[in-house]
């Protein structure tokens, strides 16, 4: 097999995996499994195509605009998916809320570019060979992104106040409460970075990935899989299930061709559910 | 205040008819319309989406079973119909049927390979399913037409002329009525009783006997053939069957039907996709909008009516049911002789022996003999923590011993907690755990599912058989009321009443399931002192009628003059039993409630 | 000041009265003992008066101003301090994170944070030795002043702590009681400790409530309850 095919699948992998992180990172104070994720990466994606691609806007410009963008976009989708579940009392609240917001964004994307494929930019066009196989430098930035958000996501959990906060919630809300530490507000803060963190990755992985308008609710599956393969709630589970799921689609498409790639990755996903019901690092989820 | 609700009852019924009848003659009323075939089209696939949207309500909305892929499943069904019916060449109707079959295994396959995946990760497996049955029906070759699907599907009868149009359109509203009357016998069933058992709590359900795993197939194997049959009837009514049908997105209209009309009502489903169907209709036209407009009903449903609009009427003063006055001399009409079958008072039922229980390094239970005799009132108390709740999850096998054994009618217990109940060992948990939305017959009903003995299709068909079992149990279910002095409040919603009486509630519902032994943990607690008597009373027939009530309590004084024997634990261990009032005046059990450590000169 | 009143508490929960017109009250500098049977309502207390609970009707006042509307996390800045039932530490992070986690309101006042620190493992040793080790590895008793050392590190003005005694040996019940019994003389600081172990409580606190069915049974100096047979009678119910 060639080397090509491990480095494809290391991209695709990180891909997948800053998208499950993002996702820990929302799940983590709130046990909501957030159906809209995806649409961040679709803002990512289409603002990147807006203002790099139409707007010629330069780089740093872009990026940051682009934060400050996922930023409210956090913003709205917390009120959009807690303030329904906390009013209702349905066990199934967060994921119809959250089912619903993705519907809505997803909408929103489709009126605005209709026909559209968003393809912009190569950051950089240059390939960097590693014998013999090519890895763009774009490749190369989305896979040292997905360490870089690991890094700090983790030692912001483990080292800060405010990450050991929302470890502290995620475990106690109740005790947490006690001690002072504010819930909501937490919680919006998890919306806003996750947001950012997706957007991100859709900003600089939708070059290299074709994505249409609609494809937000395929990025939060995407993300769902890696996140459930390696433990909901982990983010050590979210970068490994990430990465299994990208190299082994990547691996399984060259060796059986491309449809049973996807097949591969909710076949693992089946499995491990069957096999270890609660991922590789997860805990028991109950319900909320 | 009774009348208008009378009214507003019979005027719901009026409405109702209406409604079917103009959807009967809906292909008449709109022949002189422009483009009638149009019209025919979006109330035919309406009709789909709410025979879907019933399948959707019984497995989550009664069965809190989280399914994202009913779309899935109606996918599966048009094909089922695509392949048998136009490829096969087989009879219409029998290709229909087969579409409920296949998918009822194509559910029942699923379910069976995530039978031991909780709630969120049972979701996602459902998603995983349906991505794949989509991807899987796009690179089916030949057999499901890949990308393209398959075209030309045919209602059965109509290319040689047979049926109509609106001939085949009035089979689908009967079917939906069908499918509407399905759901409703269902859920007045056994059945639906375990189901809605099995929602509201898996441990109760299992202490009343209830096989969990079992019966959630059964829930998902229904669901799953309805929604094949909804399936079934898409395909035929647009012509084609595409793995498109299979997609999420297309998911979105049962969802927002299931919520707008109320989740876990049975009017609900039908009600909310007509609303949708109505709404989906104005905005016809607007495109990409449409999700905008459905996705922003949704999130405005739950934030205003989180019941739903079914749901919300229930809960109002107008929609929820009332006490009945009862009839003088109506109680008397419910004797029930309460007599243990196959035991002589003082037999050992249950014994354990050495049982210990550790949780990793804490000795909840630390080596505790006990024995429960039939005909005997059985005390057990400690101080906090004690290990009294682990001791009883222990012996009905909630939990694994570490070590010890314990034997149940002279053999050792079986294994699974939900055969322990079945061999006759009853327990009411110490936080309540009634079926809140279920009224107070259903209740009680509920703890006689083991006595009823039809299958879901009599349940279904309501066949003389089903009639028949039904209305003893109702009888039954009415004296075991009448004994709690609970008469005339059947109808009620179970979590309408008040706490001391939903107490009771939940140990007739236990008496119901003919325990021999009947464990109750902490039953007093809050209650009033007329329903401390009533429950007094009852568990002294209980026992006079040869049952073992096990009584967990903090307090001794209810005890007291109920108790032939107490048992006192500490730190998992028994460190007295006698009489109540020798347990009393022991000193270690003074000592174990009040501390007898004197440390004030330490503390000076 | 610090004093802590309670007026008419109702609170019901799933149709029952957790609390049924309840009123209570600590003065400042006090070491009041709340008692009774499982059920009675003394862990609902606590959680109302934490903001974990929201009342049906009756008020709760902290230093003259009313509080019964006031977020749970906000009034643990106004200096309540909660010790829940069965300790709740957080298992996953060190002791000393656990510790942190205790100052969250004064992280603003890193010095004081620091201080907080140094005077905690100076209370409890065992503490220090272990700060680096993962909460759920402590033993019971240990477990246990972390809870107290956690709550101790918002410098609270009155603390509140729901059975610490449970599960542990006697011997550590007693330790743990004199840490108890030092801070209240040493440092003033008001408490309200509920306790299944009543003689045990009644030996330490200088007051005591007693209830019964989510109201106040009895109450009283502490020296007059402890040989009151009125007190068994609640938990045991009369001998006859």
């Amino acid at each position: 097999m060639s080397l090509q095919i491990w480095i494809d699948g290391l991209f695709a992998g990180s891909v997948f995996a800053i998208i499950a992180l993002s996702m820990t990172i929302v799940y983590q104070p709130t046990r909501i499994m957030n159906f809209a994720q995806g649409e961040g990466f679709i803002l990512g994606a289409a603002l990147g195509y807006q203002m790099v691609g139409v707007w010629k806007w330069p780089l740093i410009q872009s990026v940051v605009v682009l934060i400050i963008a996922a930023a409210l976009m956090g913003f709205i989708m917390e009120r959009m998916v807690m303030l329904p579940v906390q009013l209702s009392g349905s066990k199934f609240a967060w994921i119809i809320a959250t089912l619903a917001a993705a519907m809505i964004f997803q909408s929103a994307f489709n009126i605005k570019y209709v026909n559209v494929t968003f393809s912009y930019f190569d950051i950089i066009e240059k390939d960097i060979s590693i014998f013999g196989a090519k890895l763009s430098i774009q490749k190369l930035i989305v896979i040292l992104m997905m360490i870089v958000v690991f890094i700090i996501n983790d030692q912001f959990l483990k080292r800060t106040l405010w990450g050991r906060s929302i470890r502290a919630i995620a475990h106690n809300p109740d005790t947490s409460t006690i001690l002072g530490i504010p819930t909501k507000p937490v919680i919006k803060l998890a919306f806003i970075t996750g947001t950012i963190v997706i957007a991100l990755v859709g900003f600089l992985a939708t070059p290299v990935i074709i994505v249409a308008p609609a494809a937000g609710l395929f990025f939060t599956i995407q993300g769902f899989t890696a996140a459930i393969i390696g433990g909901v709630g982990s983010p050590k589970g979210a970068v490994v299930g990430g990465l299994i799921i990208g190299i082994l689609d990547s691996v399984v498409r060259a060796w059986l061709g491309g449809t049973w790639g996807l097949f591969s990755t909710f076949f693992v996903l089946a499995v491990i559910l069957i096999l270890k019901p609660n991922g590789f690092f997860g805990k028991r989820v109950e319900g909320r | 205040m009774i009348s208008t609700f009378k009214g507003l009852n019979r005027l719901l019924i009026a409405g109702s008819l209406l409604a079917i009848a103009l959807l009967y003659y809906f292909p008449i009323l709109i022949k002189s319309s422009s483009n009638p075939s149009f019209y025919l089209q979006v109330v035919s696939v309406a009709v789909c989406s709410a025979i879907l949207t019933i399948s959707l309500n019984i497995c989550m909305g009664y069965g809190g079973l989280l399914s994202l892929m009913h779309t899935g499943m109606q996918m599966v069904g048009g094909y089922a119909i695509a392949i048998l019916a136009v490829k096969q060449g087989w009879n219409g109707w029998l290709a229909l049927l087969a579409a409920a079959v296949i998918g009822a295994i194509f559910a029942i396959l699923v379910i069976l390979i995530s039978l031991r995946a909780t709630y969120l990760y049972f979701g996602m497996i459902t998603l995983a399913v349906n991505l794949i049955a989509m991807e899987a029906v796009r690179h089916g070759g030949e057999l499901t037409g890949g990308y393209n699907g398959l075209f030309g599907v045919f209602a059965p009868g109509i290319p040689s002329g047979m049926m109509s149009a609106e001939g085949f359109y009035r089979v689908m509203i009967t079917i939906l009525i069908l499918a509407y009357v399905v759901q409703r016998n269902l859920i007045f069933s056994g059945f639906g009783r375990n189901t809605m058992a099995l929602r509201e709590s898996a441990e109760t359900a299992t202490a009343l006997g209830i096989s969990p795993n079992m019966h959630r197939v059964k829930v998902f194997g229904v669901s799953g053939a309805l929604a094949g049959l909804a399936g079934g009837l898409l395909s035929i009514q647009i012509g084609y069957a595409v793995a498109d049908i299979g997609d999420l997105n297309n998911g979105l209209i049962f969802f927002v039907g299931l919520f707008l009309g109320g989740v876990g009502t049975l009017a609900g489903p039908v009600l909310g996709v007509a609303l949708v169907a109505v709404i989906d209709f104005m905005i016809r036209g607007t495109g990409q909008y449409r999700t905008l407009v459905l996705g922003s009903i949704l999130l405005l449903t739950m934030i205003v009516l989180p019941r739903g609009i079914v749901g919300t009427y229930r809960a109002s003063r107008f929609g929820s049911p009332r006490s009945r006055e009862v009839l003088p001399g109506e109680a008397d009409n419910y004797h029930l002789e309460i007599a243990v079958k196959n035991v002589t008072k003082g037999e050992v039922l249950l014994e354990a022996k050495d049982v210990v229980k550790h949780f990793g390094g804490v000795h909840a239970v630390d080596g505790i003999s006990v024995q429960f005799k039939a005909g005997e009132v059985h005390g057990i108390i400690g101080p906090n923590g004690s290990g009294k709740s682990t001791l009883i999850s222990a012996l009905t096998r909630y939990h694994e011993l570490t070590s010890g054994s314990v034997t149940l009618l002279g053999a050792e217990a079986d294994k699974k907690p939900f055969k322990v109940a079945r061999d006759g060992v009853t327990r009411v948990f110490q936080i309540p755990h009634l079926f809140e939305r279920v009224s107070v017959l259903d209740n009680v009903l509920t703890g006689m599912y083991r006595r009823d003995k039809y299958s879901i299709f009599d349940a279904i068909f309501r066949t003389p058989r089903y009639l028949k079992a039904n209305s003893r149990s109702v009888a039954e279910a009415k004296a075991l009321l009448s004994l709690a002095g609970m008469l005339g409040m059947e109808e009620l919603a179970a979590g309408s009443i008040s706490h001391g009486q939903k107490r009771l509630l939940e140990v007739i519902r236990a008496v119901a399931t003919e325990p021999k032994i009947l464990i109750l943990d902490e039953p007093a607690t809050g209650l009033t002192q007329d329903e401390m008597h009533s429950l007094t009373n009852l568990i002294r027939t209980l026992a006079a009628g040869g049952m073992c009530v096990v009584l967990i309590e903090h307090n001794v004084a209810f005890l007291m003059d109920l108790a032939d024997i107490v048992t006192v634990i500490q730190s998992g261990k028994v460190i007295a039993e006698g009489t109540p009032k020798e347990v009393q005046k022991n000193e270690r059990v003074l000592e174990a409630y009040l501390g007898n450590t004197d440390f004030s000169k330490e503390l000076a | 000041m610090s004093d802590l009143r309670i007026e008419g508490l109702t609170i019901t929960y799933g149709g029952a009265k957790a609390l049924d017109n309840l009123s209570i009250e600590v003065k400042t500098g006090e070491f009041v003992a709340l008692l009774g049977a499982n059920g009675a309502g003394k862990t609902t207390t606590l959680r109302a008066t934490s903001g974990l609970m929201r009342p049906a009707a009756g008020k709760i006042f902290f230093d003259g101003v009313e509080i019964t509307k006031v977020p749970g996390h906000k009034r643990t800045a106004l200096g309540i301090g909660h010790v829940p039932e069965g300790r709740q530490i957080f298992p996953d992070h060190s002791v000393e994170e656990n510790l942190q986690l205790g100052s969250f309101v004064r992280r603003k006042h890193r010095a004081e944070t620091t201080q907080s620190l140094e005077d905690m493992y100076g209370l409890f040793p065992r503490l220090k030795e272990r700060h680096k080790q993962g909460a759920g590895t402590l033993s019971g008793g240990e477990a246990q002043m972390l809870a107290i050392a956690r709550a101790l590190m918002s410098r609270p003005k009155i603390l509140m702590l729901d059975e610490p005694s449970l599960g542990l040996a006697p011997q550590l019940v007693l330790e743990l009681f004199k840490y108890l019994k030092r801070l209240h003389a040493e440092q003033g600081l008001t408490i309200l400790l509920v306790e299944q172990q009543a003689r045990l409580a009644l030996q330490l606190a200088e007051r005591a409530y007693i209830l019964e069915r989510g109201s106040v049974k009895i109450e009283g100096k502490s020296k007059d309850l402890i040989n009151d047979p009125r007190v068994a009678e609640a938990y045991l119910g009369t001998a006859s």
